[in-house]
C-alpha cells in the first residue's frame, strides 16, 4: 500500500511542475453588502470558466481576467447573484443587494463535488457558519444541528458537552448492536473515524466522545448532509444512513492579510433538575424500631442522630420531618439543628462551568493561491467538579495555482485535547449501592463532607475502616462523586489530525481530473488513576489503580476521478467522471492495566507507574489490532438539458476486507432526475421558482471488521489451552462457512421545490421517501440451546415511509427590519418487514430488567414492551365478582404486584421530529432563536424511578404525613402495622399507605404499609420497571436564543477602530423546555449514543443551561 | 498541452492500479488477534480439547460465581436458612412479623435466572461446538483423546441439564450426538420426567466408554493438561459420573421408585465418590484466573458482600451438631431470667460428644461460645426467649448491674465496643436488664458488633468461619464424596438399595469425610491481606489467624452421632441425613440441599429444611421474562408453569408446601 501512496504522490507532484503561461489583467476591488459593510467569502468568477476567487475578510478580491471580453460573475449565499462585465476596468467595486433567493446557491456533494442546488434530484441540507456559530461556539459542532435540517435528529446524552452525541438520519434502525446507524462523517473529503460512545460503570470507561467531538467549529464553513439514499450512492457500502460532509474555511484572495478573531465566553450552569423535597431528611420511616416515633434515629447511646449506612436506615430520605428545634447528632460528633442544610443541592455539588473560547484566522491570497490559517483554543470547566476539557487547534487551508490547468489545494487540522474526568455510570449512577440517590438528601452538608474528606496523609477520611460506617448511604454517594472527581484522575488526551491534498487538473476543455489524498489519524490516550483510598484497605478495594491504553485510529483515503464536460448540442449538456477510490482504516490498541494495592497491585502508593510493581510482577496488558482495505471504482453522468431537466445516473462498486473473500464485491447504482418546470411552463408570477425531483439508489451498509469471522478467544489455566467459541455466531452457513452481506438499503425519493413571491418570501422543500433496508444484519437472540447468544444473519427487512419539509419564510421585509422564520418537520414510520423469515419478533435490548425494546413483523420498529406488568384480578369462576378489574397488591402491600404479561409501553422512534429558527433583523440588531421539538417516542429513565425510590423527588412526599395523605397506623405486639390509631400508650405513625386493590385472591387489600416501604418496593427498579415512570420523550426546547450588534464600517473608523466588522452577542444555549412530558428528567439524558445505551439512561447526573457573549472583529 | 494524453494515461493507470490490489482483501479478512479453526487445522491442534477446558471454566458451572452466588445466598438463604439474616427474626432490624417473598426483593431477577440463562449460553456452548467439529470429522480421523473429550463433555451437559431442571423442570434440551443450533437443530422444551432418563441413560453410557477406554502415555499427559477438573484421572471422572448418577437416581425417588432402585444397583461395585479428598469442583476465580483478580469476581466477592448472612443458624450448631448452651439463671426484679452461660462445646470437642465441624465451619462469639440464631421469629415479649439468653448472657453477670457507679457496658474481644446507659437506666439499677437487653438486641440485629463485615472479632454471635469460607484454593463443591454417601444413607433406610454398607454406615461415614474435609479446608487456607488474592482488610488478624485447637477425632464423633441414628424412625433418620447434607454444603451451594429438601416434603410430610417464619416457601425458580420477547412460541409451552408456587414434576406433589404466615 505505501508504494502505491507514493506513486500518487510523485504524479501529482509530477503533474505539478508543469508551468503553462498566459496574458492577463488583474481585477481587484471591494464588494459590500447594501449598507456598504464589506462581505467576504464572495465567490467571483470569471464567466464561463472554472477559474474565479473570493474575497476577503474585508470584502476585497483580485482576479485575473483575459484581456477582452471578460464577465465576472459575483455569488454569494443571500444575496442577488451580479454578472459585470470588465469592458478594460481594473477596479471593480460592486455592492450586492440582500436576496432571500439562493437559486443559484452552490452546494458540496458526495466526494466533495460541487453543483447547483437547483440541479439536484435529491435532498441536501446545507448548514453553514453563521448558523453553526449563531450562539456562541459550541463543544461539539454536531449541537448546532439542533432543528437545522428536516429528518436529521441530533441529541445530547448525560455525559455532557464532552461526550459523544447521538445523530441519525431519517430513522436509520439497525437490528444489531455492531450495525451502527450513525451516518458516514466527510471532513474536506476524508472519510474519519467515527464511532458510538458510551459511559460504563468500570472507573475507566468515560465518554470521552469521537472524532466529530474535535472538529472546530470556527473552523468549518458548512454542513453539507446527504439525507438519502441517491445523494450518498456514490458512499457506495458505507451510505446507507446518509452522509455529512464538513467542509471547513478556505482563504481568499484580496489586499494583503484578512484577519478575523473572535472571542466567546460561556457559563454554565445544572439544570433541568429533579424537581427535589427539602422536608425530610436522611433516615426512615418513624416506624422503623430504631427511630423515635418522631422518625429520629436513636443511636447506642439513646441519642438521635444522622443515621449511617443501611443498617440504620439510612440510604433514603424517608426520615424525620425537618425541624430547627430538634438536635442531632451528626457523623462528627457536632449536634446540630435538624434543617435542610441547602436550598438546592445541586448548587453544592455542581459548579458553574466556564467555556472560552478564542479563535484567530489569517487569511488572504492573491492570483496563484489563497491561504487560511486558524488557530482556536477552547477551555471548558464543565459543571461536574473536578472536571476540565481543553482543545487545541490548527488548522491550515491553502490552495496553490500552479498554472491555468492545475490546482493545488491542501488542508490541515490538528487537533489536541485535553478531557479531565469525564463523567461515567458511577459518577452520579441512579442505582448505585452506595449513594442509592440519597445523595441528593436535603440534610447532607456537602462542603462539610468535601472538606473533611482528603486527611492530612491524602487519604479518604471516610475510607478507613473504622470510619466506614459513620455515613448514610446519601453522604457516601456525596464523598464517592468528589473523591472521584477531586483525587482520582481520569486523564484522556487525543491528537487527531486530518489533512487532505486535492490536485484539480484541467487536461482539455472537456476533461479534467481530480486527485485527493488525505488521512485521518488520533492517537486516543486513556490513563485512569486511582488514589488509594486508605493503606489499611487491600486489593481493588483500597481503589489504587492504573491503566494507560493507547487506542490510534487511522483512515488513509485516496480518490482519483476523471471528469467530462461536454455540450452535445445548444440544448444539451454531458458531464461526468470514473474513477477510483482506495481506503484503509487500522485500529492498534496497546496498554495495561493494574488495580489494587499491596499483593499483586502497586506498592508504593499514589505512585502511578508500572514500575511500581512487585517484583516479577507484570501488569495486565491490552493489545487489538486491525485493518480494513476498501477498493471502489465508481462514475456518473448527468444530462441536462435547457438547464431544465436533469438526468444524473451514478454508480459504485466497492470490494472490502471486511467481507468474506467470495463474495467482497458489491455494486451500487442510483438515478435521479429533476425538473424545474418554472422554467419550461407558465406558471402565476408569484412563482419564482419551482422544481420536481425523484431519485432512486441502492446504497449499503457494513459490519463491523471482522464481523463474520469465526474466532475463537484463546486462554489457558494450568498446562491446557482453553479455545471459548464466540458467544454471538457471526453470519455463517450451514457448513460455517462465513456468509456477511453488506446490508441494503433502497430509497425511492420525490421531492418538491419552489420559492414564491419577490425576494424569497415563502420557500418551501418536500420530501417524500420510502426506503427499504434489507439484508439487515441481524443479532437473533438465540433460542435456549442454539450454542450461542445470538445468531447473527443478513436477514432483517426494514421499511421506512416518511417526509421531510422544510419552509423558509420572510414574513416581514420592511425598509430596515427583516423577520426571518424558518421551519422544519419530518415524520417517519418505521416498519419491520421481515425477520429472518420465521421469527415474528425480536428482542432488540433489554433495560433495567424488563423492559425489551422489540422489532416485531409488521408492527413499528423498536417497540417498548414491559416484560412484568402489573395486572387486575379476575375470579376465574365468577365473573361477577366485584373484584374482578380491581389492581393486585403483591402480599406484602408494599407494591402492586407484577406478572410476566408484555405489556406496550412506548417505542423508540418518535413520530414527529423537526425545529423552527427565526430571526429578526432590524439595522444592525439581530435576534435568532431556535427551538427543537420531537413527539412520538419513549424515555426510560432511571432517574425517574430511582430518584423516587430514594424519596429524594417532591412527589415522593405524597402520604409521608397527615397533610400529604398518609394514613394514621400503629405497630401491634408483633411489629405489624395496623390501621387507625394506636388503642394503646404507644405512638401512632401517620406516613401509612394502603394501596387500592385487592390479593391475589380478590380479597380486599387491607395491608398499611409505611410510605418508605411502599416507594422503595414500587420503584426501586430491579427486575421490574414502574410503568407509571414510563414517558413520552416529547419535547419543545428552546435550544439558543442570541442577539447581535455588528458596527458598520463609518461607526467604527469614528471610534478609531481599525476594524471592518465588528459583532458583539449575547447568547444562551439550551435555554428552557416549553414543554416535556418527564417530569424530573430529559430525553437528553441516556447512558450513551449507540443502539440500547441511547434508548435508556440511569444517572441522575444534570444537564446543563449555558449563557455567554462573545465578540467577533475583522481587520 | 503536448503531454496531456500522456498525463491522462497516466492517471489512469494510476487510478486502476489502486483498485486492482484483490489478494490484499483475502489476507485482512481473517483477525490477526483471533484464532481460528483453520489455524488450529494448519497447526495440529485439536479444538475439540480446547472447547473441553473452555467448558471446565465457565462461569458457575463447575466453580463459584460472584453473582450468582451472591443472589442465592441472598435470597436463597431466605428460603433455606443456610445462615441466618437476623433482621428477619427481630424486630430490631426493621422487619415486622409479616409473610414475605423473595418474589418482589430486589435481586430477584438474579436469583431466579442465572441457571437458566448459563445453561442454555455458556454452559452449553463450548459443547456444541465441540461436538460440531466432532461431528464434521470422519470417524477415521477421530482421534481417542477428541473423543474421550466428547464423552466428557456428554457427562458434564448431563450434570448441567440436571441442576437446571430442578430449578426449572422444564428447559430446552440438545440431545445428545447433536450441535444444537449450529446444525439448525430447534431445540425442544423438556421436563424433569424426559430429561431425568436421558441423562441417567447417557452417564451409564459415558461410565462404560471411559471404563474401557485406554490412553498411551502421551495421550495421558495432553489430557491431564487440559484436565483442569481432575487432572487427567479417568477414575475421579468414573466416580464423578457415577456420584452423579446416584444424585439423579434419589432426586426421582418419588416418582420413578423403580429407576431409583435400578440406578443403585447398577451401580453397585461401581467407583463411586468416597474419600474426603473426592471433591469435584473448580478453585474461585481468584486463583485460576488471576488475571481477573481486578474485577474479584469470586464466590469470595458473594461472601464478603453478604457479611449479614453469615450469623450461625441454630439448627446447625445445637441440633444437628450437638454443640448446646449451657443455660443459667438469675433473679433480677424479681423474675427469673434464663441466660447462655457458654456452651458444651469444650468439653464435647474433645470427647466425641459435639461435632469437630463446630470449630472447622464457624467462628465462636467473642466470648467463645458457638450459638447461632434461630430462624423463629423473636419480637422479645418472650424474657427468655432464644434471642434473649443469648444477649442477656453477655450481661447478666456484668458489675454494671450491681454497681450504680457503672454506666457504660463494654463489650467485644477487648472491649471495644460500648454502650452507655440512658439517663433512666443509669440511675436506677432495675431499669439495667431491660435496656441492655434491648440494646444489645438492637446492636445485633443491626450488626453493629460487626460493622456489617465479615471476620470482625466483636461478633456477638457465632459465625461462618472466614478461615474455610475465604480460602481461595477452596473447590466449588460441585459434588463431593459426603454427598455420595449420604445418598447411599438415605437409599439404604427407604429400601432403594443399600450397595456397600448400611445405612448407618454411609450416615457415619459421610460426617467423618465432611469433618475432615472441613478441618482440611480450614487449616489448609494459606492466604493473608498480604497474599493475592488477599484476605479482607476489614477482617480482623485474630478471625483470621484463629486455626482449629486440633483435628478432633471425627471417627469418635461419627460414632456417637451413628448411635443416635440407630435410635431413629425412617422420617428421623432421613432428616438427619438432609441435615447432614445441608450443614456439608452449607452456603457453599445451595441448589443441592435446596432440591433434596424439595422432594422430601412428601416423604416427610414436612419440609426438612430450617425455614424463617416469615418467608414464603418457594417452589420453583422462574424463567427470565425475556423469553417473551426472544422466542416467544417456548413462552406460551412454559408460562403455565412461570409459578414459584408450582412444585416440580420430581417432588410427587401438587400442593405448595406452606410455611407458618402462608
Amino acid at each position: 500500500m505505501k508504494s502505491k501512496f507514493t506513486l500518487f504522490i510523485t504524479v501529482l507532484l509530477f503533474l505539478s511542475w508543469q508551468q503553462i503561461y498566459a496574458q492577463q489583467n488583474v481585477i481587484k476591488g471591494k464588494v459590500t453588502d447594501d449598507s456598504q459593510s464589506p462581505l467576504p467569502g464572495v465567490n467571483i468568477l470569471l464567466k464561463g470558466t472554472m477559474k474565479g476567487t473570493t474575497s476577503d475578510a474585508n470584502g476585497n478580491y483580485a482576479i485575473s481576467v483575459p484581456v477582452k471580453g471578460a464577465v465576472l460573475v459575483f455569488r454569494s449565499l443571500g444575496f442577488t447573484t451580479k454578472e459585470v462585465n470588465v469592458n478594460g476596468r481594473s477596479v471593480i467595486d460592486l455592492a450586492l443587494e440582500a436576496s432571500t433567493q439562493n437559486l443559484d446557491e452552490v452546494v458540496v456533494t458526495a466526494l466533495g463535488i460541487k453543483k447547483d442546488a437547483k440541479a439536484l434530484g435529491y435532498a441536501v441540507s446545507k448548514i453553514d457558519a453563521d448558523r453553526i456559530l449563531a450562539s456562541g461556539t459550541p463543544v461539539n459542532a454536531l449541537q448546532s444541528l439542533y432543528g437545522t435540517a428536516p429528518g436529521v435528529q441530533v441529541a445530547a446524552t448525560a455525559a455532557g458537552q464532552t461526550g459523544g452525541m447521538k445523530i441519525n438520519i431519517r430513522n436509520a434502525v439497525s437490528f444489531d448492536k455492531s450495525s451502527s446507524t450513525r451516518p458516514l462523517l466527510v471532513v474536506d473529503g476524508i472519510p474519519i473515524h467515527d464511532q458510538n460512545t458510551q459511559m460504563g460503570a468500570d472507573a475507566t470507561a468515560r465518554d470521552n466522545g469521537t472524532g466529530i467531538n474535535d472538529i472546530n467549529p470556527d473552523d468549518i464553513a458548512s454542513f453539507e448532509i446527504l439525507r438519502g439514499a441517491k445523494a450518498s450512492v456514490l458512499y457506495g457500502s458505507e451510505g446507507a444512513n446518509g452522509v455529512i460532509l464538513i467542509t471547513t474555511k478556505s482563504g481568499a484572495k484580496g489586499k494583503g492579510l484578512g484577519v478575523s478573531a473572535s472571542f466567546t465566553t460561556t457559563w454554565d450552569r445544572a439544570a433541568f433538575q429533579p424537581d427535589l423535597q427539602n422536608e425530610y431528611g436522611s433516615g426512615s420511616s418513624p416506624s422503623n424500631p430504631k427511630n423515635d416515633a418522631q422518625g429520629f434515629f436513636i443511636n447506642g447511646n439513646g441519642k438521635r442522630a444522622l443515621p449511617s449506612v443501611a443498617g440504620d436506615g439510612g440510604t433514603g430520605a424517608f426520615g424525620p420531618k425537618f425541624d430547627p428545634n430538634v438536635k442531632v447528632l451528626w457523623w462528627d460528633g457536632v449536634e446540630r439543628p435538624w434543617v435542610a442544610q441547602t436550598k438546592n443541592i445541586y448548587d453544592d455539588l455542581y459548579t458553574t462551568g466556564h467555556q472560552n473560547t478564542t479563535n484567530v484566522a489569517l487569511s488572504g491570497g492573491n492570483e496563484q493561491g489563497q491561504i487560511r490559517f486558524s488557530y482556536t483554543n477552547l477551555s471548558l470547566t464543565p459543571i461536574t467538579p473536578g472536571a476540565s476539557y481543553s482543545k487545541n487547534t490548527f488548522s491550515l487551508n491553502a490552495s496553490h495555482k500552479l498554472n491555468n490547468y492545475i490546482n493545488l489545494k491542501y488542508t490541515g487540522n490538528f487537533y489536541f485535547s485535553n478531557n479531565l474526568n469525564a463523567p461515567n455510570l458511577n459518577t452520579m449512577n441512579g442505582q448505585a449501592q452506595q449513594a442509592s440517590l440519597g445523595a441528593y438528601s436535603a440534610d447532607l452538608n456537602v462542603g462539610l463532607l468535601r472538606d473533611k474528606m482528603v486527611t492530612p496523609d491524602g487519604y479518604n477520611y471516610f475510607a478507613n475502616p473504622s470510619r466506614r460506617n459513620i455515613l448514610s448511604g446519601g453522604a457516601l454517594g456525596v464523598v464517592g462523586l468528589f473523591w472521584d472527581q477531586l483525587q482520582n484522575k481520569s486523564e484522556f488526551s487525543r491528537l487527531h489530525n486530518i489533512q487532505s491534498l486535492t490536485a484539480d487538473i484541467t487536461l482539455s476543455k472537456t476533461f479534467g481530473a481530480s486527485l485527493v489524498g488525505g488521512i485521518d489519524y488520533s492517537t486516543d490516550r486513556n490513563e485512569y488513576k486511582g488514589r488509594l483510598l486508605d493503606p489499611n484497605l487491600l486489593g481493588p478495594l483500597s481503589g489504587f489503580r492504573y491503566s494507560d491504553i493507547t487506542n490510534i485510529y487511522k483512515t488513509a483515503y485516496g480518490q482519483a476521478l476523471l471528469n467530462f464536460n461536454t455540450k452535445l448540442s445548444s440544448d444539451i449538456n454531458l458531464s461526468g467522471f470514473v474513477g477510483g477510490i482506495i481506503r484503509q482504516n487500522t485500529l492498534e490498541t496497546k496498554g495495561a492495566n493494574v488495580n489494587g494495592y499491596g499483593g499483586g497491585g502497586l506498592v508504593i502508593p499514589n505512585y502511578f507507574s508500572f514500575n511500581n510493581l512487585p517484583l516479577g510482577v507484570q501488569p495486565l496488558y491490552q493489545f487489538a489490532n486491525g485493518e480494513d482495505m476498501l477498493y471502489s471504482t465508481l462514475g456518473s453522468v448527468q444530462l441536462v438539458w435547457k438547464d431544465q431537466v436533469f438526468v444524473e445516473a451514478q454508480a459504485r462498486n466497492d470490494r472490502s476486507s471486511i467481507l468474506p473473500p467470495n463474495q467482497n464485491s458489491y455494486f451500487y447504482p442510483g438515478v435521479s432526475a429533476t425538473w424545474i418546470f418554472s422554467q419550461g411552463l407558465k406558471l402565476p408570477d408569484y412563482v419564482k421558482f419551482a422544481k420536481l425531483r425523484a431519485s432512486w439508489a441502492d446504497v449499503g451498509r457494513p459490519g463491523p471488521r471482522y464481523f463474520s469471522n469465526v474466532n475463537y478467544s484463546t486462554s489457558q489455566s494450568g498446562g491446557g489451552y482453553i479455545l471459548t467459541p464466540p458467544t454471538d455466531l457471526p453470519p455463517i452457513d450451514a457448513n460455517g462457512s462465513p456468509n456477511l452481506k453488506p446490508e441494503h438499503k433502497r430509497e425511492f425519493e420525490l421531492g418538491f421545490e419552489t420559492y414564491l413571491f419577490e425576494n424569497r418570501r415563502i420557500g418551501v422543500d418536500f420530501s417524500y421517501y420510502n426506503s427499504n433496508i434489507y439484508d439487515q444484519i441481524m443479532a437473533v437472540a438465540a433460542p435456549p440451546g442454539t450454542g450461542a447468544n445470538n445468531i447473527r444473519m443478513n436477514a432483517g427487512s426494514v421499511q421506512t415511509i416518511g417526509w421531510e419539509l422544510g419552509i423558509k419564510t420572510v414574513p416581514i421585509l420592511k425598509g430596515d427590519f427583516r423577520w426571518d422564520l424558518n421551519l422544519t418537520f419530518a415524520s417517519g414510520k418505521t416498519y419491520v418487514n421481515q425477520l429472518d423469515g420465521k421469527l415474528q419478533s425480536l428482542a432488540l435490548w433489554n433495560a433495567f430488567g424488563s423492559i425489551n425494546a422489540v422489532a416485531n413483523v409488521g408492527q413499528e420498529y423498536g417497540q417498548l414492551y414491559l416484560t412484568k406488568s402489573n395486572y387486575t384480578y379476575k375470579d376465574p369462576n365468577n365473573e361477577n365478582n366485584p373484584s374482578n378489574g380491581q389492581k393486585v397488591v403483591n402480599a406484602a402491600g408494599t407494591a402492586y404486584d407484577y406478572t410476566s404479561t408484555a405489556k406496550l409501553v412506548g417505542k423508540l422512534i418518535p413520530d414527529v421530529t423537526g425545529g423552527l429558527s427565526t430571526s429578526f433583523t432590524y439595522k444592525r440588531f439581530r435576534l435568532f432563536a431556535n427551538i427543537n421539538y420531537q413527539f412520538g417516542g419513549t424515555i426510560l429513565s432511571g432517574t425517574e424511578t430511582y430518584m423516587m425510590a430514594a424519596g429524594v423527588l417532591k412527589e415522593s412526599l405524597k402520604y409521608r404525613d397527615e397533610a400529604h395523605g398518609g394514613i394514621a397506623y400503629y405497630l401491634d405486639a408483633n411489629s405489624n402495622k395496623v390501621a387507625g390509631n394506636n388503642p394503646g400508650s404507644g405512638p401512632t405513625f401517620h406516613d401509612g399507605v394502603l394501596l387500592s386493590g385487592v390479593d391475589v385472591n380478590g380479597n380486599k387489600n387491607t395491608k398499611v404499609v409505611s410510605a418508605q416501604d411502599y416507594y422503595y418496593n414500587s420503584y426501586f427498579s430491579n427486575g421490574f420497571f414502574p410503568e407509571d415512570r414510563i414517558f413520552k420523550s416529547d419535547y419543545i426546547a428552546l435550544r439558543n436564543i442570541s442577539l447581535d450588534y455588528t458596527l458598520n464600517t463609518k461607526l467604527l473608523q469614528r471610534m478609531h477602530l481599525n476594524l471592518s466588522r465588528l459583532t458583539l452577542s449575547v447568547f444562551a444555549n439550551n435555554v428552557l423546555y416549553l414543554y416535556k412530558v418527564a417530569p424530573n428528567t430529559i430525553p437528553e439524558s441516556t447512558n450513551g449514543t449507540g443502539w440500547d445505551t441511547g434508548g435508556f439512561g440511569t444517572t441522575a447526573l444534570p444537564a446543563q443551561r449555558s449563557m455567554g457573549v462573545s465578540i467577533k472583529v475583522n481587520f | 498541452m503536448k503531454y496531456i494524453k500522456f498525463k491522462s494515461f497516466l492517471l489512469i493507470l494510476l487510478m486502476l492500479s489502486f483498485v486492482a490490489c484483490k489478494d490484499k482483501l483475502a489476507d485482512l479478512y481473517q483477525n490477526p488477534d483471533g484464532y481460528s479453526k483453520e489455524l488450529a487445522d494448519k497447526s495440529g491442534v485439536s479444538v475439540i480439547a480446547g472447547f473441553f477446558t473452555s467448558e471446565l471454566t465457565q462461569g458457575f458451572l463447575l466453580s463459584g460465581d460472584y453473582g450468582s452466588c451472591y443472589h442465592q445466598i441472598r435470597s436463597g438463604d431466605r428460603i433455606m436458612a443456610n445462615a441466618v439474616q437476623i433482621y428477619q427474626v427481630v424486630p430490631e432490624g426493621g422487619s415486622a412479623f409479616s409473610l414475605a417473598d423473595v418474589e418482589h426483593d430486589w435481586g430477584t431477577g438474579g436469583f431466579n435466572e442465572s441457571v437458566f440463562n448459563y445453561v442454555n449460553t455458556s454452559w452449553m456452548t463450548p459443547i456444541l461446538w465441540a461436538q460440531r467439529e466432532y461431528n464434521k470429522s470422519p470417524k477415521e480421523t477421530r482421534t481417542t483423546l477428541d473423543t474421550l473429550y466428547i464423552t466428557l463433555l456428554h457427562a458434564i451437559k448431563g450434570y448441567a441439564y440436571q441442576r437446571a431442571t430442578d430449578m426449572y423442570d422444564k428447559v430446552p434440551y440438545i440431545e445428545t450426538g447433536s450441535a444444537g443450533g449450529l446444525d439448525g437443530a430447534k431445540i425442544t422444551y423438556l421436563g424433569q420426567s424426559e430429561i431425568y432418563p436421558k441423562i441417567l441413560r447417557e452417564f451409564k453410557s459415558c461410565d462404560s466408554l471411559l471404563a474401557k477406554i485406554n490412553l498411551t502415555s502421551t495421550q495421558q499427559a495432553l489430557f491431564a493438561k487440559q484436565d483442569i477438573l481432575l487432572g487427567g484421572s479417568i477414575l475421579n471422572w468414573r466416580k464423578f459420573i457415577n456420584s452423579l448418577r446416584l444424585r439423579c437416581a434419589m432426586n426421582v425417588s418419588e416418582v420413578m421408585p423403580g429407576l431409583t432402585s435400578q440406578v443403585i444397583s447398577d451401580l453397585s461395585g461401581a467407583p463411586l465418590l468416597s474419600a474426603n479428598t473426592d471433591i469435584v469442583g473448580i478453585a474461585d476465580i481468584a486463583v485460576i484466573a488471576p488475571n481477573r483478580i481486578g474485577d474479584e469476581l469470586g464466590i469470595t466477592r458473594a461472601f464478603r458482600e453478604r457479611a449479614d448472612d453469615c450469623r450461625a443458624n441454630k439448627k446447625f450448631l445445637q441440633d444437628v451438631m450437638n454443640c448446646q448452651p449451657t443455660i443459667s439463671t438469675r433473679v433480677v426484679n424479681g423474675q427469673t431470667l434464663s441466660y447462655f452461660s457458654g456452651d458444651n462445646s469444650g468439653m464435647g470437642l474433645q470427647n466425641g460428644t459435639v461435632d469437630p465441624r463446630v470449630s472447622y465451619i464457624f467462628s465462636p462469639d467473642f466470648s467463645g461460645r458457638y450459638i447461632g440464631v434461630d430462624t423463629k421469629w423473636d419480637n422479645g415479649s418472650d424474657i427468655n426467649s432464644y434471642f434473649n439468653k443469648i444477649m442477656r448472657g453477655y450481661y447478666i453477670n456484668d458489675p454494671i448491674m450491681t454497681d450504680i457507679s457503672k454506666t457504660t457496658f463494654y463489650y467485644g474481644k477487648n472491649k471495644s465496643k460500648s454502650i452507655v446507659l440512658d439517663a433512666v437506666s443509669k440511675a436506677d439499677l432495675t431499669k439495667r436488664d431491660a435496656f441492655l437487653l434491648a440494646a444489645l438486641r438492637n446492636e445485633c440485629a443491626n450488626y453493629n458488633d460487626t460493622d456489617y463485615s465479615v471476620g470482625k472479632e466483636n461478633n456477638l454471635v457465632s459465625e461462618y468461619n472466614i478461615r474455610p469460607q475465604f480460602n481461595y484454593a477452596a473447590k466449588y463443591p460441585v459434588i463431593h464424596a459426603v454427598e455420595t454417601e449420604l445418598s447411599l444413607a438415605e437409599a439404604a433406610v427407604r429400601g432403594f438399595g443399600s450397595p456397600n454398607g448400611s445405612a448407618r454406615d454411609h450416615y457415619k461415614n459421610a460426617i467423618a469425610l465432611s469433618c475432615d474435609y472441613w478441618y482440611n479446608l480450614n487449616i489448609s487456607n494459606q492466604y493473608s491481606k498480604q497474599t493475592s488474592p488477599a484476605l479482607s482488610s476489614t477482617m480482623d488478624d485474630s478471625r483470621i489467624n484463629t486455626l482449629p485447637a486440633m483435628q478432633y477425632n471425627a471417627s469418635t464423633y461419627a460414632e456417637f452421632a451413628a448411635q443416635k441414628f440407630d435410635t431413629m424412625t425412617n422420617q428421623q433418620k432421613v432428616q438427619a441425613i438432609f441435615n447432614q447434607l445441608q450443614l456439608h454444603y452449607n452456603m457453599f451451594n445451595f441448589e443441592v440441599p435446596y432440591t433434596a429438601a424439595r422432594r422430601l416434603i412428601k416423604y416427610l410430610g414436612t419440609n426438612p429444611a430450617s425455614q424463617y417464619d416469615r418467608f414464603k416457601w418457594k417452589e420453583r425458580m422462574t424463567y427470565p421474562s425475556s423469553i417473551q420477547a426472544s422466542d416467544p412460541a417456548s413462552w406460551t409451552i412454559i408460562s403455565p408453569f412461570n409459578n414459584p408456587d408450582l412444585p416440580l414434576w420430581f417432588t410427587g406433589r401438587a400442593t405448595k408446601w406452606k410455611n407458618a404466615l402462608e
